[in-house]
């Protein structure tokens, strides 16, 4: 062996080879890059997650009271832990119900915090956007000063110095916007702080606490203060920084493993581009590989030989995709913020960044070893002969390589997973899935050869077309818009009968071409439906569901706007409602905030210990006593009675009707039906008013749907209006949802506003805007995952139709020679390759529409169809791409001169 | 009473069937002949007699369905691939028709290929490279990369590398198939001179008459039959 001549030999091959190496190193580098980005974003976001989880949790111990807020006198105890040294600072903040803002005529739902802006935040700071550098603290310690987030700023259309009317059920005054929280931070985007100062100033009632921060001198005294205050308050959701970091250590490993799995089917996607290069490289090399081995090389000097090859290839796109890799996390890491309402500060780790060399140099050599054992095993014979070399030993030699390639590939998965069992299963299962559609798009290419292409209309014919016709319209009733798409090109397929002579043969080579080599063609097609699929799946989803979501606002829902005000101020919104123009209906409900005491006569506090004892403690959501805090009422005996569905599962009742009106019959949400609640019709809860001076027990009688279509309810208890009115004394509530043309919705505002300015009103096409930003965000970066996939695809197009153009070289010198000119061949060559683009395109959106009918139906209980216009144009997108992509291959070696490649014939 | 050298080539018998659809068909029919060392012998027969699958067989890179092929009096017919290719790199020299240079390697480097992989260690790959390429008359052609010569010149670095070796044989296969009738005959000269200088063993297969009647003696192949020539004068 002479290492000099096999790394100038490799260096000059590589250097031949041109454009096919550039593809090589290119392929290589996407994946490297994808799956160095993505781990690069999954370390920011753990590190993110679990780094500053006091800050998070804004403190050491967070307690939610919103359940039962806490009066003035209940703090003393939290003084008490002071003093005795527990703790050894604490803060409690204030977030009054039903509470909105006032500016420019508009009244607009917020999150009002109240806040001591001498100790909160506990640990952490908050950074304020606008005024730039200012200190947020000073900002709200200034009575009559609010510091606002980003979603309470476009809503209102605020700017610093806007005088701000903020209103709550308890409290009306006015503040000035002296700062702007980022885009991105702890605080919720909703939130507008002021000092507990300018809050009591404006309120009519002492404030309620419903949340207390408590930092602990250690983690033993955080531990046992948590345990007491479970105890102490059993309807308040208790959470340690210890609970916190185990939840984000959790959430984060999900994300890095989500991303770490994306990046891995990036990168055998982009390795199925490798061995497809290589292979190209290698086949321009048959002769001179012939020529080594009749010079006296054996297999083993040419797996040396290729090996380096691959070597360097390998170096080059793992370098490459390193840099790369480096660039695109940033802007995964700017997609991520938008989608976790988080600020992210990106981690170079150096050794993520250096593992890129070695994860190309793994690539190149796992998906190299397929076509350099088959370029070391050439007979040379074979090759200066031109003999074929397709025997069963071959195909056998081909299918043990394929399964050396899995399990290395496992290996290497389970390196980066750090899960042998997981990267198995994971690599063995999306093997598995590739091979099936392989199978099945070999089929269908060999199929696609088959189709006639005849001189003119026979009754034969026109029996195919007319059954390939009926075929795609049977399509069209279950799948109407992959239905559509394929009798459009059925009938497509069907008039090639009536073009030229020229043109048919164009077609007709065109479709022998894609059968001629079927597992090439089939390896493009996956790749193309894997990228197209994703792609499309996120697209077409995305839209779906932003527009399941504007339908549901605009129409299903019935309603657009609500209106929440206290009951003994009805009267002033009632008589409003009727004069508000565009108004085509509404529905009253009374509302009522409760304290839960006991469940089937057992206390909450002994509720709350079974629960944490079987480990179901968490954090909020259904495992909270927040669900049974208020209770919805419906005049029963005027038969309103509430519009629900009663899910088909035991136990889970009936509906309410007149009949329960004067009674403390009530319906609870389905998800109580669930651990840890296991609820059943005929249980029954107790429960206090606010003030805790009169409880009531109450019967559940059945349990209804919450699912996406189904009626709006205000809260998870439903009941005969009495009965809340009963439980809310003079704080209950009225609610009014309306349905108001969108055209009018502002002067509902106005009106409702001037007959009494303390009415909560709700527009939810607000929230509309605020989703539609996140699910952009989400759509955006799964797509930009997705479309990692078509890249690749797009080099496995490009190999695939210069291997062809390397293989075809003397048929298109025998076409020429016959008459042919170079744009018939390229056009035959453009037509095969938009053909197979079609298919790959029409495959993928098949799949999608399978795919959104069943979420749609087994998810989210609703159809969620696949828009025709749509599929056709990312199938039409999908064949250009294909076809363009072969003619920038192929533009060159159609123009071969028939001499050069049948001289030696 | 000393042993008789064995010769540089023998044949015995040898037959080779090559699929046809369904059928086999019997491209050699039982060839046999011997070449001693340092005969200058051609292969003539017309296009399809057999000529390039004899030449396959007898260069170790295709077997015969049966019979025996001798290198330097060892059988090669049955060799494994590994031996195979050590028996190809010392004991047999190629020269084909299109030349078959490695494009991205000067003239000097492609010579050099077969010795990177050879067991024979005595001198630099270099100086031997460099002395076979000026018994070709291309000593001022180091250099250059195939693309940068004409055909004579590149069969000519062909020729050399086919020697650098000192094989038992150097096999050439239409050696001025892709060359000029001038050119052709200057490259038979070398190939002459070449053979007259070192006593290498020649055969060139070729279905030209004038370019057989360079050589001392022919093999005449007909229909995948030996027809004259098969044993030394």
């Amino acid at each position: 062996m002479n290492a000099p001549f096999y790394i100038r030999y490799t260096l000059r091959s590589l250097v031949r080879g041109g454009t096919r190496t550039v593809l090589a190193v290119f392929c290589i580098g996407v994946g490297v890059m994808a799956i160095i980005a993505l781990q690069l974003a999954g370390l920011t976001i753990g590190r993110s997650f679990t780094d500053d989880i006091r800050a998070i949790n804004h403190g050491d111990i967070s307690m939610d009271a919103s359940t039962a807020p806490l009066s003035g006198p209940d703090l003393t105890y939290f003084d008490g832990l002071r003093s005795s040294g527990d703790v050894t600072q604490w803060t409690a903040t204030v977030s009054p119900a039903y509470t909105s803002a006032l500016l420019n005529g508009q009244r607009r739902p917020v999150n009002i915090s109240g806040i001591d802006p001498a100790v909160y935040p506990l640990a952490g700071r908050v950074r304020v956007e606008s005024p730039s550098g200012a200190n947020f603290q000073q900002l709200v310690s200034t009575r009559g000063n609010a510091v606002i987030g980003p979603v309470a700023r476009d809503l209102l259309g605020a700017k610093l110095g806007d005088h701000v009317r903020l209103s709550s059920q308890t409290s009306s005054f006015e503040v000035t916007v002296a700062g702007i929280l980022p885009a991105t931070g702890f605080e919720s985007a909703f939130n507008m702080f002021v000092s507990l100062e300018t809050l009591q100033a404006g309120s009519t009632d002492p404030l309620r606490f419903s949340a207390v921060y408590l930092n602990t001198p250690d983690h033993a005294r955080m531990v046992s203060l948590a345990t007491s205050l479970r105890q102490r308050f059993p309807t308040a959701i208790v959470g340690t920084t210890d609970d916190i970091l185990k939840q984000r250590e959790d959430a984060s490993s999900s994300i890095r493993q989500f991303l770490k799995i994306a990046g891995l089917l990036a990168l055998l996607v982009g390795g199925i581009g490798v061995v497809n290069t290589m292979q190209v490289l290698l086949s321009r090399n048959r002769v001179e590989i012939a020529m080594l081995k009749t010079a006296g090389y054996r297999r083993r000097d040419l797996y040396v030989l290729f090996g380096l090859e691959a070597a360097w290839l390998g170096l080059a796109g793992g370098a490459l995709g390193a840099v790369l890799g480096v660039g695109l996390s940033y802007g995964a890491i700017k997609l991520v913020e938008g989608i976790l309402l988080q600020d992210l500060t990106l981690i170079l780790d150096p050794g993520t960044v250096l593992s890129g060399v070695a994860i190309g140099l793994a690539t190149a050599f796992i998906f190299g070893l397929l076509p350099i054992v088959r370029a070391a095993g050439i007979r040379p014979l074979a090759v200066l002969r031109e003999l074929p070399e397709h025997g069963w030993r071959a195909r056998l030699q081909t299918a043990g390589l394929l399964i050396v390639l899995a399990v290395l590939f496992t290996a290497f998965a389970s390196v980066i997973l750090q899960d042998l069992r997981f990267a198995a299963i994971a690599v063995t299962g999306t093997l598995i899935v590739l091979a099936i559609l392989s199978a099945l798009f070999a089929l269908i290419a060999w199929g696609v050869s088959k189709l006639p292409v005849p001189e003119r209309f026979s009754i034969r014919f026109i029996i195919f077309a007319a059954l390939a016709i009926a075929a795609a319209a049977a399509v069209t009733i279950a799948l109407p818009s992959v239905g559509i798409v394929l009798l459009i090109f059925a009938v497509l397929a069907t008039g090639v009968v009536i073009l030229p002579r020229t043109w048919k043969s164009t077609a007709k080579l065109a479709y022998r071409g894609i059968g001629r080599q079927s597992g090439r063609t089939a390896a493009t097609l996956v790749a193309l439906f894997v990228g197209v699929f994703t792609v499309g799946l996120m697209l077409i989803l995305g839209q779906d569901i932003r527009a399941r979501f504007n339908d549901l606002v605009a129409q299903s829902l019935t309603f657009n706007l609500a209106v929440i005000d206290t009951a003994d101020r009805a009267h002033l919104v009632d008589q409003a409602i009727p004069t508000i123009p565009g108004l085509h209906g509404q529905r009253f409900n009374t509302l009522a905030n409760v304290v839960p005491v006991a469940l089937n006569g057992e206390s909450v506090a002994t509720v709350a210990a079974r629960i944490r004892q079987q480990g179901d403690q968490g954090g909020g959501g259904f495992n909270s006593f927040s669900q049974f805090a208020q209770i919805e009422g419906s005049d029963l005996g005027g038969g309103e009675v509430p519009h629900i569905t009663v899910p088909k599962k035991p136990n889970a009742g009936r509906a309410l009707t007149a009949l329960d009106a004067g009674t403390n019959n009530v319906l609870l949400q389905d998800q109580l039906l669930n651990k840890p609640w296991n609820l059943k019709a005929g249980d029954t809860i107790t429960v206090s008013d606010q003030a805790g001076k009169a409880t009531q027990t109450i019967t559940v009688v059945g349990f209804f749907g919450n699912n996406i279509g189904d009626e709006i309810h205000n809260a998870a208890v439903l009941g005969d209006d009495k009965l809340v009115r009963g439980l809310g004394g003079s704080r209950t509530y009225g609610s009014w949802l309306l349905k108001v043309d969108p055209s009018h919705t502002s002067d509902a505002f106005r009106i409702v506003s001037d007959a009494d300015a303390q009415a909560t009103m709700v527009d939810f096409t607000d929230f509309v805007s605020f989703f539609d930003r996140l699910l952009s965000n989400v759509i955006v970066f799964l797509s930009a995952i997705a479309s990692l996939a078509l890249l690749a695809g797009i080099v496995i197009i490009a190999n695939t139709v210069a291997l062809a153009m390397l293989e075809r070289r003397r048929e298109i010198g025998i076409l020429k020679s016959v008459g042919y000119d170079s744009g018939t061949v390229l056009s035959q060559v453009l037509l095969e390759n938009a053909v197979v683009g079609a298919l790959g395109g029409i495959a993928a959106i098949t799949a999608v529409a399978v795919a959104t009918t069943l979420l749609g139906r087994l998810v989210f209980k609703s159809d969620l169809p696949v828009s025709t216009p749509l599929a056709l144009g990312i199938i039409i997108a999908t064949s250009l791409l294909a076809a363009g992509t072969a003619a920038l291959v192929a533009w060159k070696p159609v123009r071969v001169r028939p001499l050069e490649v049948l001289r030696y014939e | 009473m000393g042993t008789t050298p064995a010769p540089a080539l023998e044949a015995r018998d040898v037959r080779r069937s090559l699929p046809l659809g369904r059928e086999q068909v019997e491209i050699l029919k039982g060839i046999s002949f011997r070449i001693d060392h340092g005969e200058f012998v051609a292969l003539l027969g017309p296009s399809g007699s057999g000529k390039s699958t004899l030449l396959g067989v007898i260069a170790g890179l295709d077997r015969p369905t049966s019979g025996q092929v001798l290198l330097d009096g060892i059988d090669v017919s049955r060799m494994g691939e590994g031996k195979l290719a050590e028996v190809r790199n010392q004991k047999i020299g190629m020269v084909f028709q299109a030349f078959n240079l490695i494009p991205t390697l000067t003239a000097l480097e492609n010579v050099e290929v077969p010795l990177y992989v050879s067991r024979r260690r005595d001198g630099s790959p270099s100086k031997h490279a460099r002395q076979m390429l000026e018994a070709v008359g291309l000593s001022h052609r180091l250099q250059h990369r195939p693309g940068q010569l004409s055909g004579g010149e590149q069969q000519r670095v062909a020729i050399a590398r086919a020697m650098v070796t000192e094989p038992a044989i150097v096999i050439a296969d239409e050696p001025t198939g892709n060359l000029d009738a001038a050119n052709g005959d200057k490259l038979l000269a070398l190939i002459a001179d070449l053979q007259a200088q070192s006593n290498t063993t020649f055969l060139i297969a070729t279905h030209d008459a004038d370019v057989a009647s360079h050589a001392a003696r022919q093999l005449k192949l007909s229909d995948g039959l030996l027809v004259d020539g098969a044993e030394p004068r």
